[in-house]
């Protein structure tokens, strides 16, 4: 069963490295990108189409993700998305940032909470 | 989809397009494709058509306000011709702007001539602002205190300067000398008309400050902002630091002269500049000051090492220096 989606805050820190470590993994379009989304994250990752656009248009303007046309063997011509150079980078650089951070606050838990 | 949720998804898609600052046929295409694999999906799941519809639409929310976020997420005119286009008037007209700044800056002396310069580069640069493609923009930026009192302030500062392009070099020589022919510079019409000048290109300088200062904090992202601050600045610098330098090391120069004029007690005309036993011609020589005098007075005068064509000159009556072409 699907958990519970995470509080917006958690959801907020966490999209850019989200939306960039799914489309290094493949490219994919819109639709595809919230199911998958919700699949992998176990129901956590619940985003609204509305919201995803104005993501996906702020990454590709930074450079991170490139958007293309793709016409699949089977299925009809859609814009899917996919990292660009730029965006490994930034995701590494987000991947290290977050393993930093989650280390500290499991440390503080630890410590203030017990193991 | 049935019809009828096929025509209640174009009502909303048109809605949502004409809500968009421009025709952007891509971004409505894609949202129709994935509200279609949603909805298809949820048909294939059980959902009716028209419920299936309703939830998708839901999700995207009111079409105006998605409108709103992608056209700031993504403005119009991302064509790569027009970006081009767009970059490259942009590095022109900043190239003009530093050209023209270059050119107008050895004109004249100290302040007046720094705000002019700088006046040429803050023109051009709005104006470079305005078409260089890249920059996201904002729209509350302008009621940002921090930002709107710093253009304020910087806008009183400059227009409160002034009068700085005034600078003694010594006292009046008392002149005994021979025949030479007098030269004298046009420095007084010069001066008064120069005044006038001057209080218009502070003045100019003062709004144009004012209207690049909120074009950058119209700007989204700090980067971006500082950037473009920082490379302004540079410009400017690139403009003013040259002529200043080369100003302190005129006045410090005219200032020897002067000492060394009033320390002989006489003055200079071209023959005695020629004779290398007078201590005082061949440091003006040194010094690569030309001398003109007259029995009143006499002036010191220096091409600009960065535009020939432009000169400083020093005024032992009025005890000014000044710039001239």
């Amino acid at each position: 069963m699907a958990d519970r989606p995470f509080p917006t805050e958690l959801v907020r820190s966490s999209t850019d490295l989200v939306l960039l470590a799914l489309l290094t993994h493949r490219a994919m379009y819109g639709y595809e990108i919230l199911v998958t989304l919700e699949e992998r994250g176990n129901g956590g990752f619940r985003f609204k189409q509305g919201t995803l656009y104005p993501l996906l248009y702020r990454l590709e303007r930074e450079g991170w993700i490139r958007g293309h046309e793709q016409e699949p063997a089977t299925g009809k011509r859609r814009k899917v998305y996919r990292v660009t150079a730029a965006g490994r980078s930034e995701l590494g650089r987000r991947v290290e940032d977050w393993r930093r951070h989650t280390a500290a606050v499991e440390a503080i838990l630890d410590e203030c909470l017990g193991a | 989809m049935d019809v009828e949720s096929e025509a209640k998804l174009d009502g909303w898609l048109k809605e949502f397009s004409r809500a968009l600052s421009a025709h952007r046929a891509d971004v409505v295409a894609e949202v129709r494709d994935d509200v279609e694999a949603r909805v298809d999906a949820a048909v294939r799941r059980g959902a009716p058509p028209g419920e299936a519809l309703a939830r998708a639409l839901a999700d995207l929310g009111d079409p105006a306000a998605l409108a709103v976020e992608i056209d700031r997420a993504r403005p119009p005119a991302q064509a790569p011709w027009v970006r081009s286009a767009r970059a490259l008037a942009a590095v022109g007209i900043a190239a003009f702007g530093l050209s023209v700044a270059w050119h107008v800056r050895p004109w004249s002396y100290g302040l007046q001539a720094t705000a002019a310069a700088a006046t040429c580069l803050l023109l051009h640069a709005s104006f470079a602002l305005c078409v260089a493609p890249g920059l996201v923009w904002r729209r509350n930026a302008l009621f940002a205190p921090a930002l709107g009192l710093g253009a304020v302030a910087m806008t009183l500062a400059l227009a409160t300067l002034g009068r700085g392009s005034e600078a003694t070099g010594g006292g009046a020589l008392p002149l005994s000398f021979g025949a030479a022919e007098t030269t004298f510079f046009d420095l007084e019409l010069a001066r008064s008309s120069a005044d006038d000048l001057a209080a218009r290109t502070y003045v100019m300088a003062a709004v144009l400050t004012l209207v690049v200062v909120a074009l950058l904090a119209l700007l989204q992202r700090p980067r971006q902002r500082w950037a473009l601050a920082a490379g302004l600045v540079a410009a400017f610098a690139v403009v003013e630091l040259p002529h200043r330098m080369e100003e302190r090391a005129f006045r410090e120069d005219v200032q020897r002269a002067v000492l060394a004029l009033e320390v002989h007690g006489r003055a200079l005309d071209e023959a005695a500049s020629e004779h290398p036993e007078d201590e005082t011609s061949a440091l003006l020589a040194a010094l690569e000051l030309s001398y003109r005098g007259s029995r009143d007075h006499y002036v010191l005068r220096r091409e600009r090492a960065w535009m020939p064509s432009c000169g400083l000159a020093y005024d032992s009556r009025s005890r000014r220096i000044t710039g001239h072409d």
